[in-house]
């Protein structure tokens, strides 16, 4: 009963310290798939008198991914009862064109300000139109989201670290007189502290399994589907098989280090 | 090899002002049957603590088995400690684990196979009376057959030294029979050097031996 107590306490450390991890990693994937939805919806407007070339722009822009011809046909239309198709011809005729470009990747604020001062550094651009505020507002939660996030599980994860060297602590000292009597028949360390890691491989076989079956789990609940589907997070997987391998090397690393040094140092 | 034991001038202590055991000098030569006896808190047990490397000498010269005690590091130690046998006055077994197992130990830190290991435990619990106790715990044992289970793992892996402290110590006669014959049968049989520390010697041991007697600190034999 004792012996179970220790383990479910090892387990349950090592239980928080990979959720914690695994929250981290899928807040970052959760943050990159909002960034690449923003970046799909969000173009920058040019108006320019002369027609332009991408490689161009690119030469003074390289963050640019893609430059599309925004067609006036709309526009006209709308005007076609309003004018005469005399002044329509005049009047497509005077229209600058309209641009829509498209980044490679999410700026920054500050990035994209130089982006338009580049722009409208080109003689033949007399416009440049972006939706900075919305952007950068929604850009700036997404950014303290993920801080928060990260410094929530660092914290998480010392302290999970701190009881772990603790319990293994209480493991050593709870197996003392046994490593001492194995001692007296000439036991090396690496046989006295063999059953101690073979206790950790266990528990951080177990605490992954149950942390990737949260994982699977939670994300299927209805509730939680639905939350996700409303912030158009429907394809996202939050964990694999090699988020799965990562956990366990991180348990099993973390762990073994944790054992070593608290027997070598308790063995002096 | 001449002496399995070998001390001179030999100072034991525990860091106090008066040293334990002092200016010792002892010669224990292979095959020897050995009794050590002397008052309550005369250092015997001191004195076999060091003969295991529990305690190291802070003056004088010790060898056991051709390793300088003094001089001896982890490794070695470990490696000297695969060729004794000790028997503990408290008889330090491993309670969560089954008799049978606890015999096993100094088999399983020699690396023999798991078969070996059994069945060298099931002769010696036969040798000890023990067979029909073969699944038990050491707790769920009398204090006469712990004693016979530490004897038998002590003679598991048929070393050159067994060192007993006081084996027979609060026993009643039939399991301090056991324990003497064993004992005399590893010497006889095995070739086994045999060091007891010990209040008495018992008068019907049967065996040549020799007696130091500790008195003050200091190592006299008995002719």
């Amino acid at each position: 009963m004792k012996s179970l107590k220790n383990h479910i306490s090892v387990i349950l450390t090592l239980l928080i310290l990979l959720f914690s991890v695994q929250f981290s990693v899928d807040m970052y994937r959760v943050i990159q798939n909002q960034k690449n939805s923003m970046i799909q919806n969000y173009s920058l407007v040019i108006v320019s008198q002369k027609k332009l070339q991408k490689e161009d722009l690119k030469a003074k822009v390289p963050q640019i991914a893609s430059l599309s011809l925004v067609s006036p046909k709309k526009i006209i239309q709308k005007l076609k009862n309003r004018l005469s198709n005399e002044n329509l011809t005049l009047l497509k005729i005077a229209l600058p064109y309209f641009y829509s470009i498209k980044l490679d990747a999410l700026p920054k604020t500050t990035e994209l300000q130089s982006i338009k001062t580049k722009l409208q550094s080109i003689k033949s651009i007399s416009r440049v139109e972006s939706f900075t505020k919305s952007y950068s507002r929604i850009y700036r939660v997404l950014q303290i989201l993920q801080i928060i996030t990260y410094i929530f599980s660092s914290i998480v994860a010392f302290m999970s670290i701190l009881l772990l060297f603790k319990q293994i602590r209480i493991w050593i000292l709870e197996h003392e007189e046994k490593i001492k009597i194995m001692g007296y028949f000439g036991a090396n360390y690496w046989i006295k502290s063999a059953f101690l890691y073979k206790l950790v491989f266990i528990d951080s076989l177990i605490s992954t399994a149950l942390v990737s079956f949260a994982y699977i789990y939670i994300p299927s609940n209805d509730y939680i589907r639905k939350s996700l589907d409303s912030l158009n997070i429907y394809s996202l997987n939050f964990i694999n098989l090699y988020d799965i391998a990562i956990l366990f090397s991180i348990s099993l690393v973390l762990s073994v280090i944790i054992v070593t040094t608290v027997s070598r140092k308790m063995a002096r | 090899m001449k002496y399995v034991i070998n001390a001179k001038n030999l100072c034991l202590g525990y860091g106090g002002d008066e040293p334990i055991i002092s200016e010792t000098d002892l010669q224990i030569q292979s095959h020897d049957f050995v009794f050590i006896t002397g008052k309550s808190g005369s250092g015997k047990s001191t004195l076999l603590k060091s003969f295991y490397g529990e305690l190291s000498p802070y003056k004088g010269e010790l060898q056991i088995c051709g390793l300088n005690a003094k001089k001896i590091g982890k490794s070695k130690l470990n490696l000297l400690r695969r060729y004794l046998g000790i028997v503990f006055q408290d008889y330090k077994l491993i309670n969560s684990w089954t008799i049978e197992k606890n015999i096993m130990l100094p088999l399983m830190i020699g690396g023999f196979s798991k078969s070996v290991c059994e069945a060298q435990a099931n002769k010696l619990l036969r040798h000890v009376k023990l067979t029909h106790k073969i699944g038990k715990y050491p707790l769920e044992l009398s204090g006469g057959e712990q004693q016979r289970v530490a004897i038998a793992r002590a003679l598991a892996h048929n070393p050159i030294l067994i060192l007993a402290d006081e084996p027979t110590g609060n026993l009643d006669d039939y399991s301090s029979d056991v324990i003497w014959s064993l004992l005399k049968n590893a010497r006889e049989h095995l070739g086994t050097t045999v060091v007891v520390v010990t209040h008495h010697i018992p008068p019907t041991i049967g065996v040549d031996y020799k007696h130091f007697f500790i008195d003050k600190g200091v190592l006299h034999e008995v002719s």
